[in-house]
């Protein structure tokens, strides 16, 4: 039995195994179960109370029913199986459980039961064999020995059902969570003992809530209500000290948030919302005192060189000021202050005075910044949020310095004077300006090492000015080829960071040597010549070009061709620019004259014929000629032939007018270039004598000098010995001049050359030269002083050879006028007696043939007469192009009346026999005035002369008062001395005497009606001369009164050369305009201005209202928009 | 209807004016200036304008030449102040000053482009009134149809570069003060006869348009 026992023992401890796992199985699995239907239990009712806000006895029915359910499962699910599986409540039935291990495992099948019944029958007195009952049970042991019968029981269930479990507790969790209501509801069912009030059917959300403000701040007022939304919301409020609360109805917007804006509040108040009796949270807004700035007074004080008058803002804290500028803040506050700064966005501060309600402070513009204002009260409350200003530190900008003329470097006139004309400007004004100057390059003495100064005056406040200034250079003692670099500095005003200064460009003044001038004006005349020539040459082929246009154009056909057309085109071109040529020629000399004159280097006869000559040129390119050119292009337009071949012959006349003037220019231009020269070799001779007698006192006073001194003085001989050489050059070149014309007097001439060749000149100056390096000084001024005498007699010499030359041209060209004249008198009255004789003819007279030949005969006299005049006016001025037309009018009238004869016209005849008198007796005349004018010694415009002589005169007289002004000053130290007091009266008495004479003169100019600029000029030059007179007068020596002497001397000699001057502007050609249709300008539009005006008193408006600095750009913003038509009404 | 309307507006603008100049009858005056233009060329235009102004019109006028300098008190006796020249016109500071106050305060400039002047002139307007521009006129302008009838505005009379004549104005509170004449020269139509050698008809046309400037600057 121990044996059957131990099997039996065994399979059974096997089988309860798995009846245990069975229990555990069940009690997990009923553990879920029970806990799945406990949540869903209490969701469900949760939701159910949700919806019904149930009573609370229903909610503990709920609650005692979720108890049960949930208990009754959890007790009957797990609590009973796990006490069975702790044998507690069990009926355990091996068989079945054998059963099921059999069923599971095939192996076992019903053994595992049949040996249990064996058993089981042995127990119920049954007689199975012992041994067999063993067998069984071994058999059946040994077939289950290794096995497991719990592991039937297959747990992988439990965790695949835990995620539901999972799933049920998360879906709950997360309705308990954002359903606020379930969990409200939940909370009810759990609390079921409790009554609860049915929630309102909204909500409202209220901002800002509680809150505190700064007084005077409008407070904004939001309510949101969740819920069901009634149609009516009010706002309830309550001032402090009010008892009840006032109702204000609420208007929601479009986002559905009703809104409130309390401007301005100064009290604390309650609020809350409400609707249909519901209401919201009772909130408090507390008002905080807190500062206001409530003026703001600006005062902007520039620093005192910008001359800029104080700034005052009001209400307006951006600044935009000059570095250095003070910046005065005053400010009032809402408050009574403790302190007050001012705090700048680099984090410095400037600490304001505080005084009640004000506070007052200032601080230096030094940069570009930001700044606050800062308050405090007396309770430490500080304002809110204050307003950054800007700071805008302008600076003061650089001076500007330009030289208006001279812009390039210049030769320096006989004048010793150079008109400077400076333009200057600064943003606020000037401290002084300062011409610089040193002498840069000489032959004789050291070049400087450091600018000199001078300081010009100018008035220092205006900051944009053209300042005037003649610099005086005597004072300098240049002599030829010294160079004078020159600059000009500009200082400001600027007195915060130091005067600031711009210097103009340098440029230089050079002494023109004699020799340098004279050669320049040779150059120009020679090239003058060669141009005059070549153009001469042009003009001739020309000529022959045109005669071969015209003959072409002779034949016998309606229209000129494209080619024919092109060549009349081509050769009215080349006209026009050998006329410009010509017109280019004519500006060089005048130039040239000017500077010669300006040089004092020509004498007024040349300078008179230079100006003869002038006339000259203009009647080459004259009007007849213009209009002739314009004739044919205009006709060229219409390629017909007879009118173009009409205009072609019309310009072949004006063209070999043009030839003969350009011929007759040429041969007065080479003797105005004989006496010209004649004019320098005077000029050079007394120049040579001049630096001579210098040099020989100089060496006189040498014997104390030293080695290099007397080498000083040695070149200065060289360079007169260099004189006297280009003298002899240029006596040989006078020589050749005068050999190419007639009339001239060569002899003399040679007799001269030859005497200066015996004098040696050259050498003896060269000795006089080696005699100053080996100190035989006297020796040296012995051959000085030769010179000296050689060149004074020289000097003098072609002075008395040009006086002669002169009286023998104007005699020869009397005699020939005369000679001309008693001609041109002798045809006239031959013409009158032909005329008497023609009055008396009839058509059928036998006397035509007679008189006809008696008209060719005075026509060939009037031809002879002609070319005596032509060839006269080739070495005189006196010889008009009026003359000459009046005889080319007899001409043609004689040549009408021989056609009358012809004709049988005896009326026709006569009549041209008249006119041609006419205008021989006119020719007579204007030969009889000019022979008249060249006996009272004048030639053509002679009136001009006597006034640019008279203007001479008086510009060297005002040259010599300025000079005495000048040292006058100088020698001044504080108050005149009696002396300088007399001296002065003395300058005044002759300055008023100029100015009488001036005024004399501008009269006389006036009635002669001679250059009719002048008078106008000469009259203000006269004032400017009286304000002069009344300052000296006055004791009034200064600056001032030098610059202006100075200026008087520019504009006299400025008249002096406008005289001369070819009047280009009352030659400028008028041309009258075509109307042409266009389209007419856009309409005007006015009211602009008026709209910018109305946006700056808007702006300004605003400005005085305070508005806040953003709604000012608002303003300023809509307006610009109006402006641009950007909003529409 | 229109001409005897401002036929009779002439006369009385006139005699209005004639008391401010202490002289009985309406004078134009000639702008002096520095810079080297010829303010004085063609001093026969004032007069020959003011008498035909005289012939045609009711106005009471004193056809002397008369020329001021912008410093002289006497400008601001003469409503008109006519300026021309062929080049450079420049202005002081002072005179800047001056001529800003002569036609802020009524005073009416008409300038005229002599060939050359108009670089200068705008620069020098330009400093007088920073703020603003010349600005052309269109046709339909009054100035251009007052008793004499200019459709296409500016009449061309010299010739100049051939560009198309110009009229440009300065206005102050609405009111012409500066005109200004460019590629036109009417005032060169004005001088004698022989000066330029203008046919008759353009001298007219001138002479008309110069009147319509005169009426123009009195009357508005």
């Amino acid at each position: 039995m121990n044996s059957q026992s131990n099997y039996f023992k065994e399979i059974i401890t096997k089988l309860e195994r798995l009846v245990k796992r069975e229990y555990l199985f069940s009690a997990v699995l009923g553990a879920q179960i029970s806990i799945i239907v406990g949540v869903a239990t209490f969701a469900i009712f949760s939701l159910i109370e949700m919806i019904w806000h149930f009573p609370s006895i229903v909610r503990t029915v709920l609650f005692f029913l979720f108890l049960v359910i949930f208990g009754g499962a959890f007790a009957y699910l797990f609590l009973l199986k796990l006490l069975k599986y702790f044998h507690l409540f069990r009926n355990t039935d091996y068989f079945n459980t054998a059963k099921k291990a059999g069923k599971h495992f095939p192996d076992i099948k019903d053994d595992l039961v049949n040996a249990m019944q064996i058993v089981s029958e042995q127990n119920e007195g049954r007689i199975y064999s012992q041994d067999l009952i063993d067998a069984s049970f071994q058999n059946i042991y040994n077939k289950t020995r290794e096995t497991k019968f719990e592991s039937i029981i297959d747990f992988s269930i439990v965790k695949k059902r835990l995620i539901y479990v999972a799933f049920a507790l998360l879906v709950s969790s997360a309705l308990f969570i954002m359903i606020p209501s379930i969990r409200e509801a939940s909370f009810r069912i759990i609390n079921f003992n409790r009554e609860f009030i049915a929630p309102p059917k909204f909500t409202f959300l209220v901002t800002p809530g509680d809150s505190e403000i700064t007084k005077g701040e409008n407070v904004s007022i939001l309510v949101k209500v969740s819920g069901k939304i009634p149609p009516k919301v009010f706002l309830a409020i309550k001032e402090k000290d009010q008892t009840n609360f006032q109702n204000q109805q609420l208007y929601a917007d479009s986002n559905g948030v009703f809104k409130y804006v309390m401007p301005a509040v100064r009290r604390p108040f309650k609020y809350y919302a409400m609707a249909e009796k519901i209401k919201s949270q009772e909130y408090s807004i507390n008002v905080i005192d807190r500062p206001i700035i409530k003026t703001l007074d600006i005062t902007i004080i520039s620093p005192g060189y910008s001359k800029i008058a104080p700034v005052k803002q009001k209400d307006n804290g951006d600044i935009t000021a000059l570095h250095g500028s003070y910046v005065y803040l005053s400010i009032s506050s809402t408050n009574a202050l403790k302190n007050a700064y001012v705090e700048f966005d680099d984090s410095s501060q400037s600490k304001l005075v505080v005084d009640g309600f004000s506070a007052n402070g200032r601080f230096i513009v030094n940069k570009d910044n930001n700044y606050k204002i800062i308050l405090m009260d007396q309770n430490n409350n500080q304002n809110l949020s204050p307003i950054s200003y800007n700071i805008k530190s302008l600076d003061d900008a650089y001076p500007t310095i330009s030289i208006l003329s001279p812009d390039k470097d210049v030769l320096l006139n006989n004048d010793n004077r150079l008109p400077l004309d400076v333009k200057i400007s600064d943003d606020y004004g000037f401290t002084k300006l300062l011409l610089h100057y040193m002498l840069s390059s000489s032959k004789t003495e050291k070049p400087g090492k450091e600018y000199k100064s001078v300081e010009i005056s100018i008035n220092k406040s205006q900051t944009e000015q053209e300042v005037n200034y003649i610099w005086n250079l005597s004072s300098l003692n240049l002599s030829s080829d010294n160079i004078v670099t020159y600059y000009l500095e500009i200082f400001d005003n600027d007195n915060v960071s130091g005067p600031k200064s711009t210097k103009s460009p340098s440029y230089t003044i050079k002494v023109p040597s004699l020799n340098e001038l004279l050669t320049k004006a040779d150059k120009t005349q020679n090239e003058s010549e060669q141009n005059l020539s070549k153009t001469l040459k042009e003009a001739k082929d020309l000529k022959q070009k045109m005669d071969d246009i015209s003959q072409e154009l002779k034949q016998d056909k309606k229209d000129i061709s494209w080619q024919e057309k092109q060549k009349v085109q081509q050769a009215a071109d080349q006209f026009k620019k050998l006329q410009d040529k010509i017109n280019d020629v004519a500006k060089n000399l005048e130039k040239m004259q000017q500077n010669l004159q300006q040089n004092n280097l020509i004498s007024k006869e040349t300078l008179q014929k230079y100006m003869e000559l002038q006339k000259l040129f203009d009647q080459i390119a004259n009007d007849e000629l213009k209009k002739a050119m314009e004739k044919l292009q205009d006709i060229l337009q219409n390629m017909n032939r007879k009118q173009t071949q009409e205009a072609m012959e019309n310009m072949k006349f004006n063209e070999e007018q043009f030839k003969n003037s350009i011929e007759r220019t040429m041969n007065l231009l080479k003797k105005i270039q004989i006496e010209q020269k004649m004019d320098e070799l005077v000029k050079r001779a007394d120049q040579i004598n001049k630096d001579q007698n210098q040099l020989s006192s100089e060496t006189k006073n040498s014997s104390q000098l030293n080695a290099e001194q007397k080498n000083q003085l040695s070149k200065k001989q060289d360079e007169i010995s260099q004189g006297l050489q280009d003298m002899s050059k240029q006596l040989d070149e006078l020589s050749k001049k005068m050999n190419e014309l007639k009339d001239m007097p060569k002899e003399q001439l040679a007799k001269l050359q030859d005497q200066f060749n015996q004098q040696q000149n050259s050498k003896t100056s060269q000795q006089a030269s080696q005699d100053i390096k080996e100190s035989n000084l006297q020796q040296a001024e012995q051959n000085q002083s030769q010179i000296s005498k050689n060149m004074s007699q020289m000097k003098d010499q072609m002075q008395q050879l040009q006086q002669s030359m002169a009286q023998q041209n104007q005699m020869q060209n009397f005699k020939n006028m005369m000679k001309i004249t008693n001609n041109i008198l002798t045809l006239s009255k031959d013409q009158e007696q032909l005329q008497k004789q023609t009055e008396n003819m009839n058509s059928n007279s036998s006397s035509f043939d007679k008189n006809a030949r008696e008209q060719k005969e005075i026509q060939n006299n009037l031809d002879k007469v002609m070319r005596e005049m032509t060839s006269l006016s080739q070495k005189s001025f006196s010889i008009t192009p009026e003359m000459g037309k009046s005889l080319g009018d007899a001409q043609n009238e004689m040549k009408q009346s021989m056609q009358g004869m012809q004709n049988r016209n005896p009326n026709q005849s006569s009549n041209s026999q008249g006119k041609a008198m006419a205008s021989l007796n006119e020719a007579a005349e204007m030969m009889k005035n000019s022979m008249e004018s060249m006996m009272k010694g004048g030639g053509q415009g002679s009136g001009m002369m006597s006034l640019m002589q008279q203007l001479q005169q008086m510009s060297g007289q005002q040259m010599s008062l300025n000079n005495l002004t000048q040292m006058l000053q100088k020698s001044m130290s504080g108050n005149l001395t009696l002396q300088q007091q007399a001296e002065l009266k003395r300058i005044a008495q002759q300055q008023e005497m100029l100015r009488k004479s001036l005024e004399q003169l501008n009269k006389e100019a006036q009635k002669s009606g001679e250059a009719k600029k002048i008078p106008g000029d000469l009259n203000d030059i006269a004032n400017k001369m009286q304000e002069i007179v009344k300052n000296l007068n006055s004791d009034n020596i200064n600056e001032k009164i030098v610059q202006q002497q100075e200026h008087i001397l520019s504009r006299l000699l400025d008249a002096q050369r406008s005289i001369n001057e070819r009047d280009y502007e009352n030659k400028r050609e008028s041309i009258a305009g075509k109307d042409e249709a266009r389209k007419s300008p856009a309409e005007l539009n006015l009211s602009s201005e008026k709209d910018i005006n109305k946006i700056k008193d808007e702006l300004d408006k605003a400005a005085r209202e305070g508005y806040k600095k953003d709604y000012e750009n608002l303003i300023k913003k809509y307006y610009d928009s109006l402006q641009k038509g950007n909003i529409k009404n | 209807m229109k001409k005897l309307t401002l036929i009779i507006l002439s006369t009385i603008i006139t005699y209005s004016f004639s008391f401010a100049q202490n002289e009985g009858a309406f004078r134009i005056a000639r702008l002096q200036y520095e810079g080297g233009g010829d303010w004085y060329n063609g001093q026969t235009e004032e007069p020959n304008l003011l008498d035909f102004i005289k012939a045609n019109t009711n106005m009471k006028v004193n056809d002397d030449f008369v020329s001021f300098n912008i410093n002289s008190d006497a400008i601001f006796s003469y409503p008109f102040l006519f300026m021309t020249g062929h080049g450079n016109v420049a202005f002081t500071s002072d005179e800047v000053e001056r001529l800003r106050k002569y036609l802020e305060n009524g005073g009416f400039l008409y300038a005229d482009d002599d060939y050359g002047m108009d670089a200068s002139f705008r620069i020098e307007m330009k400093k007088i009134f920073p703020n603003k521009d010349l600005v052309e006129l269109p046709f339909n302008y009054g100035l251009y149809h007052d008793l004499y009838d200019f459709p296409n505005g500016v009449p061309k009379i010299e010739k100049h570069n051939g560009k198309p004549p110009q009229g440009f104005g300065i206005f102050i509170k609405g009111r012409l003060a500066v005109y200004y004449t460019y590629e036109s020269n009417p005032s060169d139509g004005w001088d004698d006869p022989d000066v330029h050698g203008f046919d008759k008809d353009k001298r007219l046309e001138a002479l008309k348009f110069g009147t319509d400037i005169v009426i123009w600057a009195l009357s508005n």
